[in-house]
């Protein structure tokens, strides 16, 4: 079920690409990517087990964990792409101050 | 203590931003700094590794010093160090975005981690994204942003997917367990898209001529040192973790690569761009070399690939300079003779006629070829070069014989001139001498195909650690 979720926000994230033509769709297109890879990678280390925390009421013994690995991945991964985010965001506001547009259609003549 | 070379940079760039007005003095140190390291460091035929948190491998992090890892961050911190000594008008405001990018690109080479390689990617992007912006270039850079982002988000799914299948994210360790055929042709193709933007694969390569024209800072760095660092991945990767399996999509990719680069370099008008689409079909050449994944062809391909860096800065120093101090080009050289002679020289060994290195790494890996019976990549190269003499010839008469309109006596700083004049002549030293750098990329090469000797390297290592 998770997987399936994180298959159909990836699909929308690229639909989003290749689609809008709005810049700023881009990059929601682009978190919902991230999101969508994110939550595959919980995904992936969410066996059924519990919180692989130790605590005396659940003593780590008696239960299978749950790998915590892709949990502190999806951490740093999330720093990332908030930063890419706003690095992204930041240049949008140049291209609309700069370009008075942030729709591809009128920014076509934009010298590349 | 090799460490220090993401270290180093990374606290130059915090100081920086609050010492502005010595931010070009800090990036030069840092970038001495680290090339003295490397030289201390340097441990013929040995795998030295530094364990993040004494944590060692497979668990935590761990940085690799090998015969390949070695070679690379020698030539991304001797690039680095020669644009910290470019003239202070070409890097202004941009000298915390360059160390943070010599410290990824650093890490980046010397992991020895999968997931921490996308940490450091992600760096390598976003402060490229800020360098190619220079100039108010925004609206390329962002083309790169999102191209960029998507592909580190490939990368880090084929990441997962290779932990998910291997159980480990070391490198040396999932190298040693392996993947199963299933999971590996995804890994694999998730790996080459997501490696495929920075090392300008096709078809993920639309960004470079908005990127590379669009100011004369971002082809000089990027243009070498980050697609040095990337196109040793590509080797890292399929030639030691994944032991040549799903080389032949690289190699498939590699030769459209190389025809789709030379094609749009010839329709170009603009200088930049010409020679930043000529940088794709390059770095198509060296994939396919990779993809053979043997010591020659491996060696060739590494060879060729520090030949093509030397050209291309010379080229994009040179071009960047004129371009941004001139509209119109048309016989500038006569202006500007050390500069012309450096530029044609650079661009000569780019197509490899005699007397340049170019020469000595095209005919080895034409004959490379024809001695392993692949007739296929020989045509391919051969039609390539007769595509890019096309495209040299026609600038370099431009730019010599064209008729001057401007009368602009503009003179160029000294220490661009030095520069382009002392690699331009180096590239002759290694048509003459190319056992300089074969020496190096040999043992690159030989690192690079033993699996074996990388695995116990680091996973059994008695050298490094905090």
């Amino acid at each position: 079920m998770v997987y399936m979720i994180s298959i159909i926000l990836m699909g929308v994230g690229v639909y989003g690409l290749l689609t809008q033509k709005n810049l700023f769709k881009y990059l929601v297109s682009l978190t919902i990517i991230d999101t969508a890879v994110n939550i595959f990678i919980i995904a992936l280390g969410y066996t059924g087990g519990e919180a692989p925390i130790y605590t005396e009421k659940f003593p780590y013994f008696s239960f299978n964990f749950v790998d915590p690995l892709p949990q502190a991945l999806v951490l740093t991964a999330i720093v990332i792409g908030v930063g890419v985010l706003a690095l992204g965001a930041s240049l949008l506001v140049r291209i609309k101050e700069k370009h008075s547009s942030i729709d591809i259609e009128d920014l076509k003549g934009v010298k590349e | 203590m090799i460490s220090l070379l993401v270290a180093i940079p990374l606290l130059a760039a915090f100081l920086s931003l609050f010492l502005k007005k010595i931010s070009g003095i800090l990036f030069f140190l840092s970038a001495l700094v680290n090339l003295t390291v490397i030289f201390m460091e340097r441990l013929p035929n040995a795998v030295s590794i530094h364990a993040m948190g004494n944590w060692k491998p497979p668990f935590g992090i761990n940085l690799v010093l090998d015969n390949a890892s070695f070679y690379a961050v020698l030539i991304v911190n001797l690039i680095f160090f020669l644009v910290s000594l470019l003239p202070q008008k070409t890097k202004r405001n941009y000298e915390t975005s360059l160390m943070l990018l010599m410290a990824a690109t650093n890490g980046f080479v010397l992991t020895g981690d999968l997931f921490n390689s996308f940490v450091f990617m992600e760096i390598i992007t976003i402060t490229a994204v800020t360098i190619a912006s220079k100039r108010e270039n925004f609206y390329n850079a962002y083309k790169y942003l999102i191209l960029g982002g998507v592909a580190g988000s490939l990368y880090l799914l084929a990441t997962i997917f290779a932990y998910g299948t291997a159980g480990s994210l070391n490198m040396a360790h999932v190298a040693m367990v392996g993947l199963s055929s299933g999971s590996l042709a995804a890994v694999a193709t998730l790996y080459t898209i997501g490696l495929g933007v920075e090392a300008k694969l096709f078809p993920l390569n639309g960004w470079v001529s908005g990127v590379y024209g669009g100011n004369e800072l971002a082809p000089v760095v990027l243009g070498t040192s980050v697609s040095f660092a990337a196109l040793y991945m590509v080797g890292r990767l399929f030639g030691t973790v994944f032991q040549g399996n799903g080389a032949e999509v690289l190699y498939a990719l590699s030769l459209i690569t190389i025809l789709a680069g030379e094609f749009a370099a010839l329709r170009q008008t603009s200088l930049l761009k010409t020679f930043a689409y000529s940088s794709v079909a390059q770095a198509g050449i060296v994939i396919a070399m990779i993809s053979k994944r043997t010591e020659t062809s491996m060696n060739l391909a590494y060879f060729h690939l520090t030949n093509d860096v030397m050209a291309k800065f010379v080229i994009f120093l040179v071009a960047g300079f004129l371009v941004y101090n001139y509209e119109d080009l048309n016989g500038i050289f006569k202006k500007h003779r050390v500069l012309g002679i450096s530029f044609s020289m650079a661009t000569f060994s780019l197509v490899g006629f005699p007397l340049f290195a170019g020469f000595q790494s095209k005919i080895r890996i034409i004959m490379e070829a024809f001695s392993s019976n692949d007739l296929l990549l020989p045509a391919v190269l051969l039609l390539a070069t007769a595509i890019e003499v096309g495209y040299v010839i026609r600038w370099n008469v431009k730019l010599w014989f064209g008729e001057e309109t401007q009368e602009d006596k503009t003179s160029a700083p000294f220490t661009v001139g030095l520069f382009a004049m002392a690699l331009a002549v180096f590239l002759v030293f290694v048509f003459v001498k190319p056992e300089f750098v074969l020496s190096g990329t040999q043992k690159m090469a030989k690192a690079l195909i033993d699996t074996e000797g990388y695995i116990k390297g680091v996973l059994f290592s008695t050298t490094g650690g905090m």
